[in-house]
């Protein structure tokens, strides 16, 4: 028997409303995803990615239907259950990276560690170990202005990863970058789901960023329109 | 604690911004320190007056009436009395200056014992009690004007048309919150001086010629034995004049102080709605620059909530900032005017208006109070909406 799937949607619906207008994102979407997929999301603007996104990320609900992630149903949590699930579950990864400006380094990676009851000691070891695994060491009394764009996201991407969540979620994440620096970031996003399995769902417009990722979704108007197995991306894992 | 960090960088995130919100509240605040503490050291003043059991004697018309000097003896030899002492206000100038000190011509013999606080060392007092035109300063006056025993000081009558010839014998010492800038002579003196004037002098009503203000006190201070004494005596000091020429209003000390304040009712009133007002500008200014903050930082919010900051922490951060903010501000405005009015005398600066004047303990605490006040409440309305913001709609431009 085959292992429970990771992310699992069933029937999804979403609606927003604007004034007197309710406005149809996602309609009737069933997916599933494994542990330690490596997923990609294209279409065209307004085609549902981010709201997708934003689902499975627990950062919006559903109109319709269930969001099931490592079995829990995201739609049954109160807001203050989601807020801890997205702490102890989810890294973000943001176009803009959306550093604090005022924070180094180090203490934009500690962050999320806040949160938790790790002692001042295992947060500053925890950090040192995220920003080894993007590379910036000796780059943690740096403040964002003095990084970067792409030395940002890799800040950003340590702050994802500093609490160990199973699942990452990047809006765009070279959507910033010039192409050199934008193949380094897919290069570590593809070292966080191969050496340290992280499942990812990535938001891209971007084919050759797509291309990283072992499954491709397209989304358009709302609907699943396709959905390719990246034998490629698995070839080169 | 560990959230501090993150809570003192977005203070001094706008450095201009935060510096000129905390300057307006400091500002605020130290005039508004100025305005409360005239009143509140007043008060302190008085109510400290309370221990000495004293009682004061004074016209029952008020001062523009007198009290017969020879009272000062009858009050004195009254069972349960201890001390009492004329106060003549004469009112002179010291070099040509309006008057910008108090001087009161007293018993020398009684005037130590009655003001138990005043403390003036024993050959200073016996050098005083001996010499008729002698005179005991404050130790502020003498710093001011550079006086020292033995040094002459002549008056120049203003309110009476006697001049004065005094020497100094004595520099008193007292607490902070009592005048130190008096001049304390004999009233024998002032008297002798006008009696010199002779009757041709005066015309009308004697108690408001010169000559007819000779053998009179504007008040007699009174001490008693103890707490318990003090209302029998005043009834009685009052019972006993009732039916002369001059009856006597007799309260305590305390009472005195306060007949001072009361006359002073409409400003306290609005030093009060002053104060009310300065609050009130105050959470505007702060809520203001909080809720700019919180609107430059919308996205900043949404990434905190979305990475698991919860409703109830972006409350608390907010609402932490902006009190560390306005508690700053008012810190440096409440404290920082009780230091300087520790350190720095203004009661020359007065003319003669305020003999003493610092900021209470208890009126720089309470407007650090009222500052931390301004600042939770300023916070709170940003703080709730930078809380209930929705994530998705503050990643809407990134996400």
């Amino acid at each position: 028997m085959s292992a429970p799937p990771s992310i699992e949607l069933r029937g999804v619906e979403k609606e927003y409303r604007r004034d007197e207008f309710v406005v149809p994102v996602l309609q009737g979407l069933d997916l599933s995803v494994a542990d330690g997929e490596y997923l990609a999301l294209m279409g065209p603007s307004g085609s549902g990615k981010t709201t997708l996104l934003n689902l499975v990320a627990g950062l919006d609900v559903a109109t319709r239907g269930q969001v099931i992630v490592h079995g829990q149903d995201l739609g049954r949590l109160s807001e203050g259950q989601i807020t801890r699930w997205r702490a102890d579950n989810v890294g973000f990864i943001f176009q803009t990276y959306n550093l604090v400006p005022v924070l180094t380094a180090a203490e934009n990676v500690e962050l999320p560690l806040l949160l938790t009851k790790l002692s001042r000691k295992r947060r500053r070891e925890n950090v040192a170990t995220a920003l080894r695994v993007v590379g910036l060491e000796g780059r943690e009394r740096h403040y964002p202005r003095q990084l970067s764009g792409g030395q940002e996201q890799r800040v950003a991407i340590a702050r994802a990863i500093a609490t160990d969540p199973f699942l990452l979620v990047a809006d765009e994440p070279t959507g910033d970058l010039d192409r050199g620096t934008a193949d380094e970031i897919l290069e570590l996003l593809e070292q966080l789901n191969r050496e340290f399995e992280k499942t990812i769902v990535m938001v891209t417009h971007d084919p050759l960023a797509a291309r990283r990722a072992g499954r491709i979704l397209h989304l358009d108007k709302g609907r699943l329109v396709d959905d390719v197995i990246n034998d490629s991306a698995a070839a080169a894992g | 604690m560990k959230y501090l960090t993150y809570i003192l960088r977005n203070a001094r995130r706008n450095p201009a911004r935060t510096g000129l919100t905390i300057a307006s509240i400091a500002i605020s605040m130290f005039l508004m320190m100025i305005l409360t503490s005239f009143f509140a050291a007043m008060q302190e003043a008085n109510s400290a007056s309370r221990q000495y059991n004293r009682i004061i004697v004074m016209n029952a018309n008020g001062f523009a009436g007198v009290v017969p000097i020879a009272r000062v003896r009858q009050i004195a030899a009254m069972d349960g009395v201890v001390a009492a002492t004329p106060f003549a206000w004469y009112g002179g100038k010291y070099q040509n200056q309006r008057v910008l000190f108090a001087q009161f011509g007293v018993d020398a013999d009684s005037v130590f014992d009655t003001l138990e606080e005043f403390h003036l060392p024993d050959d200073q007092l016996a050098a005083f009690k001996a010499d008729k035109a002698g005179a005991v300063v404050g130790p502020k006056l003498a710093r001011e004007y550079g006086l020292k025993i033995g040094d002459a000081m002549p008056l120049q009558g203003d309110v009476y048309p006697v001049d004065l010839k005094l020497n100094i014998h004595g520099i008193y010492e007292s607490p902070r919150n009592s005048d130190q800038r008096m001049v304390l002579f004999h009233h024998d003196y002032l008297d002798d001086q006008l009696r010199l004037l002779g009757p041709s002098s005066s015309s009308g009503s004697s108690a408001t010629q010169p000559s007819g203000r000779a053998g009179n006190a504007g008040i007699v201070f009174v001490r008693c034995k103890d707490a318990a004494a003090t209302a029998a005596l005043c009834k009685k000091v009052d019972d006993e004049y009732r039916s002369t020429d001059n009856p006597t209003r007799t309260q305590t000390e305390e009472a005195f102080g306060q007949m001072f304040s009361e006359m002073m009712g409409g400003m306290k009133d609005m030093v009060f709605w002053i104060g009310c007002a300065v609050v009130v500008s105050l959470l505007f200014v702060a809520g203001n620059a909080m809720a700019m903050a919180m609107r430059e930082r919308t996205m900043e919010i949404a990434v905190l909530k979305a990475i698991g900051f919860g409703k109830g922490l972006v409350l608390t951060l907010v609402l932490v900032e902006a009190v560390l903010v306005a508690g700053l501000g008012g810190a440096l405005g409440t404290l920082g005017s009780k230091a300087l009015f520790d350190l720095f005398d203004v009661s020359p600066y007065t003319g003669g208006f305020l003999p003493f004047f610092y900021v209470p303990w208890r009126v720089a605490l309470a407007g650090l109070g009222v500052s931390l006040f301004v600042g939770f409440v300023s916070g709170v309305v940003p703080a709730v909406m930078a809380a209930g913001s929705s994530v998705v709609d503050g990643l809407r431009k990134v996400v």
